[in-house]
């Protein structure tokens, strides 16, 4: 094992490989401390970059974009109150209270800490799991990895907050557009209405690119582009890091959120920002100053960021030993493997054993090299905030456009990224969630083949889904986290309306 | 009532549509073999669940039984304090998107992404006209140069005068 560490960091240890490496730390930062971009969009954006390189760059590109991107937005969210995430929002609640109380030099130490601190256990545990989860995964049949993506699904659909109702239909929308084009297991055209286009399928980088990338600008134009106050709260911009009798206080909080954080990340679909809310979630319930929570204290910046730095190696875990992406970032570094030719899963080990090692060492360098530079240039990192909205916007426009000409060279292709912008809109504006229809998009095509192979193959009994031990276990998993929301809803909404009962 | 139905009618036509869905999904299922399940039970299956949620939906919404969950409640609040909404803008903005695609292969990469790109700073709010105009024609020529000089991606030159223009550019930035 620590040989292939070896090896992986001699795959990163050349002078082009390390310009790549330090270039997706830097590209996801920015993309993380510009409001309208996120590291989804940056990691989409990134990904036909990523065409004419050979697959470990591209691996080393993609991986340290994730990773500093999981770290950036911490900064506008402290000093701004401005999340570069989803994931940063919990940070608004303390660490901006800290720095409005003239703490904001502390409050970024603890973010590096965290950062760090997350950043590393989950790598240790990807390193020390990977490959014994990759043998136990080689014996898993469809029938266990349809019941895993089905369980994914379900998670995000029930943890993704807001309506399960609109949720579920977000999927359901992502699901078919998953169905357009020739179905995999008769090679039947299935509505395509007679257009070529739509015959070859809807390519689901198009589908991200649109709905995340041209949705987000059409949302935020909508609203106006405002440029909101950017005077930062706490005074001069520096990193004060904590002493070690404040990182040993603040063990319990880094350790939970940390163990949150990975096993979030593992589950496929959940990601980083479901990982840094049920971490802060969690602080609320157990921690030790669990009652101070949101006024501005250590344990509320340290949760949130310790998981949202540790779920990348649990969705990593996910992708390479099982194939299946663990977020939504990782779903286009799946794109970026089947591009290059190589089919992330537990044989990936075995063929190919260069590549994940070589993940974990840039996840290693990455982690070293983007604290180094949040801690260096955090002024200057935050002065791209000044630049005006509009014009960032109009970049993010162009990349999209010029990003997707770079997959197939197609113009149809460019009004596929225009429906999904207009889709990605009109979500925003009835609330539906956009992350469940995009993973549809992505986990759909695996989900039926994994269903048809499986019900071929039992003569179209069903029930083999719940008489396989693993499969049984997942499917139920998935039926309760479904269940369990809606359950709770009713109980809560009987609660409400008791009172009123009671009077009369 | 009206609110109720406009609120619904969303949620009416999607149920709509996944029921047609459904029913072209039965159509699929005559390349299986008898007694085996088809290509169509997938999609049919998806699409049936749709049609079922989205009408669940639908009726709760025209029922006005429907209680705004937490999540709801919070973006109700962040829209009555924040700005009002321009969704013209944004309908503008899709105009000049589809403009682009429209107009790509005909006015070449570089002529079609300036005026991409100028179009919308304008329609974004941005009136200074030197910066527009220097952002619109250095961003475009820095992106022709960038993703077709180093990336190695086959952009549209144009036809006809525009494909002069578009050469012409790549022999004074020594790219041709």
């Amino acid at each position: 094992m620590l040989d292939q560490l070896a090896l992986g960091l001699g795959q990163i240890a050349t002078l082009t490989n390390l310009a790549i490496l330090g270039l997706g730390l830097l590209v996801g930062m920015l993309v993380a401390i510009l409001p309208g971009l996120t590291l989804v969009m940056g990691v989409a954006l990134a990904l036909p970059f990523t065409y004419t390189m050979g697959m470990i760059p591209s691996v080393i590109l993609l991986t340290a974009i994730y990773v500093s991107g999981t770290y950036g937005g911490a900064f506008t969210s402290i000093l701004f109150r401005v999340p570069g995430e989803p994931f940063d929002i919990p940070l608004l609640w303390d660490g901006h209270a800290m720095a409005r109380a003239g703490r904001a030099a502390e409050a970024l130490g603890l973010v590096l800490l965290a950062a760090l601190f997350g950043g590393f256990l989950s790598l240790l545990f990807m390193v020390a799991v990977a490959e014994p989860f990759a043998r136990v995964a080689v014996r898993l049949s469809t029938a266990e990895y349809f019941a895993l993506i089905l369980f994914g699904i379900a998670s995000v659909v029930s943890l993704g907050g807001g309506s399960l109702v609109n949720a579920l239909i977000s999927l359901c929308v992502g699901l078919l557009i998953a169905s357009v084009g020739v179905d995999q297991t008769y090679g039947v055209d299935r509505y395509s209405f007679g257009l070529r286009t739509l015959s070859d399928g809807i390519e689901y980088v198009a589908v991200m690119i649109g709905a995340y990338g041209l949705g987000e600008v059409l949302t935020r134009l909508e609203g106006g582009m405002r440029a909101e106050d950017q005077s930062a709260a706490g005074g001069p911009i520096r990193t004060v890091l904590p002493t070690l009798a404040d990182a040993l206080r603040l063990r319990w909080a880094l350790l939970r959120s940390t163990a949150i954080g990975i096993l979030v990340g593992i589950v496929p679909g959940a990601g980083a920002t479901v990982a840094s809310f049920v971490a802060y979630g969690a602080e609320g319930q157990y921690g030790a100053r669990r009652t101070k929570l949101g006024s501005g204290i250590a344990e509320g910046v340290v949760a949130p960021q310790a998981a949202s730095t540790a779920s990348v190696g649990g969705a990593m875990t996910s992708l390479l030993t099982l194939g299946i992406p663990g977020s939504g970032t990782t779903a286009i570094m799946y794109g970026a493997f089947l591009l290059h030719g190589v089919q992330p899963g537990p044989q990936l080990f075995v063929a190919t054993p260069e590549i994940p090692y070589t993940i974990f060492a840039t996840m290693l360098v990455s982690l070293i090299g983007m604290c180094l530079i949040g801690y260096l240039f955090i002024r200057i990192l935050v002065r791209v905030l000044e630049a005006p909205e509009a014009l960032v916007a109009a970049f993010v426009v162009a990349f999209c456009f010029v990003g997707t000409l770079a997959v197939r060279n197609s113009v149809n292709d460019l009004w596929v990224i225009v429906a999904f912008g207009l889709v990605g809109w009109l979500f925003e504006r009835h609330r539906l969630p956009l992350a469940p229809m995009v993973l549809g998009v992505i986990l759909g095509p695996m989900a039926e083949g994994y269903f048809m192979t499986t019900m071929i193959s039992a003569n179209n009994d069903w029930t083999v889904f719940l008489t396989r031990p693993v499969s049984g276990v997942l499917v139920v998993a998935s039926v309760l986290a479904m269940a369990v929301p809606i359950i709770r809803d009713q109980l809560r909404r009987r609660a409400h309306a008791a009172p009123v009962v009671a009077q009369i | 009532m009206m609110a109720r139905l406009l609120a619904a009618a969303p949620f009416m036509a999607l149920s709509a549509a996944a029921l047609v869905l459904l029913a072209l999904a039965r159509g699929f299922d005559a390349a299986a073999a008898a007694g085996r399940i088809g290509p169509g039970a997938w999609p049919g299956m998806v699409a049936g669940l749709l049609a079922l949620v989205a009408a669940g939906k639908a009726l709760v919404l025209m029922r006005g039984c429907d209680a705004p969950d937490s999540a709801d409640q919070l973006g109700a609040l962040e829209d009555q304090v924040a700005a009002p909404l321009q969704p013209g803008r944004a309908i503008v903005a899709l105009a000049l998107f589809a403009g682009y695609c429209l107009t790509l292969e005909m006015l070449g990469f570089p002529l079609a992404t300036a005026l991409l790109l100028g179009g919308f700073l304008l329609v974004a709010g941005y009136h200074r006209p030197l910066p527009l105009l220097a952002t619109a024609l250095g961003g475009s020529v820095a992106l022709f140069l960038v993703f077709r000089s180093l990336v190695y991606v086959s952009l549209p030159l144009g036809k006809g005068p525009f494909l002069a223009l578009s050469l012409g550019l790549l022999q004074l930035l020594g790219a041709a």
